[in-house]
């Protein structure tokens, strides 16, 4: 079976300077570093692995933003992609990831694509809901969290990335959107001589009114009415407050119960003690279960 | 339009996951401001489990049954979605794990319901809810309005807004609920592979026992392998013990290797130079074995024992098999 990939690489602008808010209710950009999101190029090793064992026959990068995706393109072209798709989207104010998803999907549907390949999320604002709103719009299966995925025939088999290293296994039909977890592969090294190269190649252009979407109808769902540093919330403990000072049950209460670590004590003593203390901190923190208390605690020093 | 709040609550080996008692219990706070009530949506597990979520904050368990051995997303979003069509709550809440982040972007996509990802806070601007989510890697928060009308879904970073101590019991509703069996499914679910802690990821891993030059020898890592079995984890080591040929490149931890944020981490014999302890910052407990006194790690650890690791190690395996089992 010869497939299309479609993969979705998204251009984020990363924090690297000091949290600048403007009037406008957005971070200033001198703040801001343009980069291709990471965790898309997961999925871009993905597509290009499948290309290699002959199950994809092409590769298609698309990237879809309001902004000049240059670099973005370059870094695709210069990674191996066979075709390159820049979407021109509206403002990022005046669409959420389910207009982004909407956009994505009318391009996919016109680029033919079989299997659509993203991150998990992005760098930026990490909503998680992009690849889910391009298999709602495209009426696809979607799968997320992917860790390894083959074709089976006219299905796709996936191993979704769980905690504590478990693995669920599910099977779906194709065409369908799956998300790539974080550390699924190891993205390729693209040299920056082959990106300066590659910024010659143009990608192909297409827009919302080619594609048939009409501007406002991807009205957001949701309304931002700030941006702002962020504030730690104080976190609520289990730990027992009795005993301690008011500075110390402040400091307990804004670190969330970790200010026992400006606290700590070295333990001494022959190794028995040294193991008691020991499994009662990991009985205390429930690593292991409290069958049996341990008798006497070393001296602190 | 109820001002309920509901909770989908994971659970594992007979408990309730800690991250679904920290959104059980921002929902009982959040239900209290709204003047509504808490329902916690229990898939399978023990009837017990409610008494549980009743002293973490839920007036009544919609506990399902008959349910399939995991998570399988056709069933469970047809489930919720009979619930919620019988009585909307206001807020829909999930901690942010892989499993209440598909689920929540689902039910999301099924309902029409707005969903705002990643939440770290819930406000109340006069009569409107706001959600307050972290971006940029939590430098940022983003303050979201919600709907006047309408229910909305989140979904909760885990471990930000912490697990309160539990309440004094309370009367719970315990509704029992059918598993819905959606006559047409998107996705097979195959089965469910438990993770090997000992080819596990070390970034995948919650217990993580490490090894520095203070081990001794390679032939001492037996001890570290078994006490990272009986805690469920994984061992690692530090740069020297990697250079050493104790253990593969794969293990590293550090800034040249691999940055960890297990629940526990064990240094053993690792003097803690800054290169280590960069990657290994964000662990939620550090335990650090060494018989040096002026070792860096001590100032970082929770608990600090000074002594010969292949003594105490060796003698807390003892004790563990004398009084108890590993952790569920």
């Amino acid at each position: 079976m010869s497939l299309r990939a479609l993969v979705c690489v998204k251009q984020v602008s990363m924090l690297t300077g000091p949290v600048l808010i403007g009037r406008d209710q957005r971070l200033a950009p001198a703040s801001l570093t343009v980069a291709v999101n990471d965790n898309d190029l997961f999925a871009l090793e993905e597509a290009l692995r499948l290309r290699s064992e002959r199950t994809v026959t092409e590769v298609i990068a698309l990237t879809a933003a309001s902004a000049d995706t240059a670099g973005t393109v370059a870094w695709c072209y210069a990674s191996g992609v066979d075709r390159v798709v820049s979407v021109g989207l509206p403002d990022a104010a005046a669409i959420d990831a389910f207009g982004v998803g909407r956009v994505i999907a009318a391009a996919g549907s016109r680029l033919g694509a079989d299997l659509i390949l993203c991150g998990q999320r992005s760098a930026d604002s990490g909503n998680g809901l992009v690849p889910i709103a391009i298999a709602a719009a495209l009426g696809t299966p979607y799968v997320s969290e992917v860790a390894r995925l083959r074709v089976e025939g006219a299905a796709l088999v996936v191993e979704r990335k769980l905690e504590r290293g478990a693995r669920a296994v599910w099977r779906t039909s194709l065409p369908a959107v799956a998300a790539c977890a974080t550390g699924i592969n190891v993205p390729r090294y693209v040299p920056i001589a082959k990106q300066i190269i590659a910024r010659r190649a143009k990608a192909e252009e297409l827009t919302c009114a080619a594609l048939g979407i009409d501007l406002g109808s991807l009205v957001p769902r949701l309304g931002v009415r700030a941006l702002m540093p962020a504030r730690i919330r104080p976190k609520r403990t289990a730990t027992s407050t009795l005993g301690m000072n008011t500075a110390d049950k402040m400091r307990l209460i804004m670190s969330g119960g970790v200010s026992e670590k400006q606290e700590k004590k070295i333990v001494r003593g022959d190794p028995e003690t040294l193991a008691r203390e020991l499994l009662a901190f990991l009985r205390e923190h429930q690593f292991v279960t409290s069958a049996a208390r341990s008798n006497g605690r070393a001296d602190k020093s | 339009m109820s001002s309920d709040v509901w909770v989908f609550v994971e659970h594992g080996a007979g408990r309730a996951i800690p991250s679904s008692l920290e959104a059980l219990g921002e929902a009982r706070r959040l239900a209290d401001s709204l003047h509504g009530s808490v329902a916690a949506i229990l898939f399978g597990g023990e009837t017990a489990l409610g008494e549980t979520l009743a002293r973490h904050g839920a007036d009544r368990v919609h506990h399902v049954v008959a349910t399939p051995p995991a998570y399988d997303p056709d069933a469970y979003v047809a489930t919720i979605a009979g619930l919620i069509a019988t009585r909307p709550p206001r807020v829909f809440l999930a901690a942010a794990t892989t499993t209440g982040l598909d689920l929540c972007a689902r039910l999301a996509v099924k309902t029409g319901a707005p969903i705002v990802t990643g939440c770290v806070n819930f406000t109340l601007r006069g009569e409107r809810l706001e959600l307050i989510r972290a971006v940029h890697g939590g430098k940022v928060q983003v303050a979201v309005s919600a709907p006047e009308t309408g229910m909305v879904l989140a979904t909760i970073v885990p471990d930000i807004i912490g697990i309160g101590a539990p309440g004094p019991l309370r009367q719970v509703e315990m509704l029992s609920t059918s598993c819905a069996q959606p006559p047409r499914r998107e996705i097979e679910v195959r089965e469910t592979v438990p993770g090997d802690p000992r080819t596990l990821d070390v970034t995948e891993a919650e217990v993580i026992v490490s090894a520095g030059r203070g081990l001794g020898a390679k032939s001492h890592l037996a001890v570290l392998e078994e006490l990272a079995q009986r805690l469920g984890g994984t061992v690692a080591g530090s740069r020297v013990a990697v250079d050493l040929g104790w253990l593969p490149r794969d293990r590293q931890i550090g800034q040249t290797g691999k940055t960890v944020a297990p629940k526990l981490y064990i240094a053993c014999g690792i003097s803690g130079a800054t290169q280590h302890t960069v990657g290994i910052k964000q662990s939620h407990h550090i335990v650090a074995i060494n018989i040096d006194d002026g070792c860096g790690l001590f100032k970082v650890a929770d608990l600090a024992l000074q002594g010969d690791v292949m003594a105490v190690v060796p003698a807390l395996l003892r004790q563990l098999r004398e009084s108890e089992g590993p952790r569920g």
